[in-house]
C-alpha cells in the first residue's frame, strides 16, 4: 500500500509516535493539573513540555497554547469566541469548510457578514489587493487558510499579517495544511490566532489540535468547565491555557504529539517542505506528460505552493479514479475534499478533483509507481 | 534553612516559572496550594529556599507571571 492522502491524515507516523501511546497511557495515566501526585504532576510535565514545544515551534507564549480536539475546533473557538454582533469578516475562495461554515453559520443567523476574497495563484500582489479592496469600517477579522487543502496554493501570509496589523484587524490563519510543512513565526507574520491539527504536518494521532494566539484577552471562552484551578469560583479563570481549555486533556494524544513535534524538529521543517515539494514536483512534470490528465495549478513552486496535487482524468469522475487507483494499492482522495470554495473555483463541482499530498515518508519510487499507474488507467 | 511558597494561578504558570528560575539556578519543586489567598481554591505553587525569594519575585514579575500571594512553607497546613 502506498499512502498519498496526507493532507488528510499522515501516515505513517514516526516510530516513537506510535510507542509513546502505549507510554502515555501506562506511565503518563493521570490526570494532569488536577492532582498533586506524583504521576499527575509528571503528566502535567509532558503536557507543558509539549506546549513549551509548540510555542516554540511557532514563536508564541507558552501559555497561549490551547489544545484542541483537531483543527476545526481551534477555529471554531476562535471565529465564535472573538466575532461579535455586526462584524464583517473577510475569507478567501480557497478556504476549506472548516473556516467557512463557522463564518458562514454566523452570517446566516444575522450575527455578521462576510466576503470572499479572490486568491491569484502565483501573484502575491494581485491577491492582497483583493482582501484590500473587501476591508471596510466593520472589518474585525481576516480568517484565511495558509494553502489551499486541494490546490496547493499559498496564501501571502506575510503581507495579509501586515495589512491586518495596519487596518487594527484580528488575523486567522488557518494552518491546517502548513504546520510543520513550512516554517510559521506568529510574531513576524502578525498572527493572532494561528489554528491547526496535530494529526497531519506534526505527525501527531488523531484527536489532536491546537490554537495559538498572541491575544488571549480577545476570546471568550466557548467551553466553560472543570481546569484544575480557581476550583471554589463559579467563574471560568481569565488565566490561560485554562481560560479556553476546560475539561480532561486528551493526554495520550497530547504527549504523543509532542514526539511527532520532535520528530519534526530533528529532521527540520525547512528539509520537509523541500523534500515534499521536490516530490510534488516529480508527480506534476509527468501527470502533465500523460494525455487525459489535467491539471489545475501552475507547477508547484517552493513559497507559492504547498506539496499537494490535484488533477483529473478525462471521462473519469474523480471517484472512479480514486477506486482504480485504490485497487492497485494507491491511498489517494477524489471528491470534493470539504472545500466547496476551491471545487466550484476550479470548475470542478460535478466531478470533484483527485487529490495528491505527500509526506516525509513518501519516496521517488512510489511517485513514479503512482504515474505509472495513471497512465495505465489513460489507456483503457 | 527556610522555605518559602509562592501561590500561583496554574500548573502552566507553575511549570513556566520553574523552567524560567531554573535557567537562573533557582531550583524549585511544585505542589498543590494549600491556602489561597483569594480563597478561590485549587491552584499550584512553588516551594523556594527563602534566600531566593526576592530574586524569584522579580523574575516572575519581568515574565508576567502574576502570583497570588507569599506564604511561609508549611504555615497553612492542616
Amino acid at each position: 500500500m502506498i499512502y498519498l492522502d496526507n493532507a488528510a491524515t499522515t501516515f505513517p507516523k514516526p516510530k516513537a509516535v506510535y510507542a509513546s501511546i502505549k507510554d502515555a497511557l501506562v506511565n503518563y495515566g493521570a490526570n494532569p493539573g488536577r492532582s498533586g501526585h506524583k504521576m499527575s504532576t509528571k503528566t502535567a510535565q509532558k503536557i507543558f513540555e509539549t506546549r513549551e514545544k509548540i510555542s516554540q515551534m511557532f514563536g508564541a507564549q507558552v501559555e497561549n497554547v490551547i489544545f484542541t480536539n483537531n483543527c476545526t475546533s481551534a477555529i471554531n473557538m476562535a471565529v465564535k469566541g472573538v466575532l461579535k454582533n455586526g462584524d464583517h469578516v473577510i475569507i478567501s475562495d480557497l478556504e476549506h469548510n472548516s473556516v467557512l461554515r463557522p463564518i458562514h453559520y454566523l452570517s446566516e443567523i444575522g450575527m455578521i457578514t462576510y466576503s470572499i476574497a479572490s486568491v491569484v495563484e502565483g501573484d502575491f500582489d494581485a491577491t492582497l489587493n483583493n482582501f484590500k479592496k473587501l476591508i471596510n469600517d466593520k472589518t474585525k477579522m481576516i480568517a484565511c487558510t495558509h494553502g489551499s487543502n486541494l490546490t496547493g496554493v499559498l496564501l501571502p501570509i506575510e503581507k495579509l499579517g501586515i495589512l491586518c496589523k495596519q487596518n487594527n484587524i484580528y488575523f486567522l490563519v488557518d494552518a491546517a495544511q502548513s504546520a510543520g510543512i513550512i516554517p510559521i513565526n506568529m510574531a513576524k507574520y502578525n498572527i493572532d490566532y494561528l489554528c491547526m491539527p496535530g494529526h497531519k504536518g506534526l505527525y501527531g494521532p488523531p484527536g489532536t489540535g491546537v490554537l495559538i494566539t498572541q491575544k488571549p484577552e480577545s476570546i471568550s471562552p466557548s467551553f466553560h468547565g472543570g481546569t484544575g484551578n480557581l476550583s471554589l469560583s463559579f467563574s471560568q479563570p481569565t488565566t490561560m491555557p485554562e481560560k479556553l481549555e476546560s475539561g480532561t486533556l486528551n493526554t495520550t494524544g497530547i504527549i504523543s504529539l509532542y514526539y511527532g513535534l520532535d520528530y519534526i524538529n530533528k529532521t527540520n521543517v525547512n528539509k520537509i517542505y523541500e523534500y515534499e515539494m521536490m516530490l510534488a514536483s516529480m508527480l506534476y512534470d509527468t501527470l502533465k506528460n500523460i494525455d487525459k490528465v489535467k491539471l489545475y495549478t501552475l507547477p508547484p513552486k517552493i513559497g507559492s505552493h504547498l506539496p499537494v496535487i490535484c488533477f483529473n482524468v478525462e471521462g473519469y469522475h474523480s471517484e472512479d479514479v480514486t477506486e482504480f487507483l485504490d485497487s492497485k494499492g494507491f491511498c489517494v482522495r477524489g471528491g470534493f475534499h470539504c472545500a466547496a470554495l476551491t471545487h466550484k473555483k476550479l470548475g470542478t463541482t460535478e466531478i470533484g478533483a483527485v487529490r495528491v499530498s505527500f509526506s516525509s515518508f513518501n519516496n521517488v519510487t512510489e511517485i513514479k509507481r503512482f504515474t505509472q499507474t495513471v497512465h495505465l488507467l489513460t489507456k483503457n | 534553612m527556610g522555605k518559602t511558597t509562592i501561590n500561583l494561578t496554574s500548573i502552566t504558570y507553575a511549570m513556566k516559572a520553574q523552567r524560567l528560575l531554573e535557567q537562573v539556578g533557582i531550583f524549585t519543586t511544585i505542589g498543590r496550594t494549600r491556602k489561597n489567598k483569594e480563597g478561590l481554591g485549587c491552584g499550584y505553587s512553588l516551594f523556594i529556599k527563602s534566600s531566593d525569594l526576592n530574586r524569584t519575585l522579580d523574575i516572575l514579575s519581568n515574565y508576567n507571571i502574576r502570583v497570588v500571594s507569599v506564604e511561609p512553607f508549611g504555615g497553612s497546613r492542616l
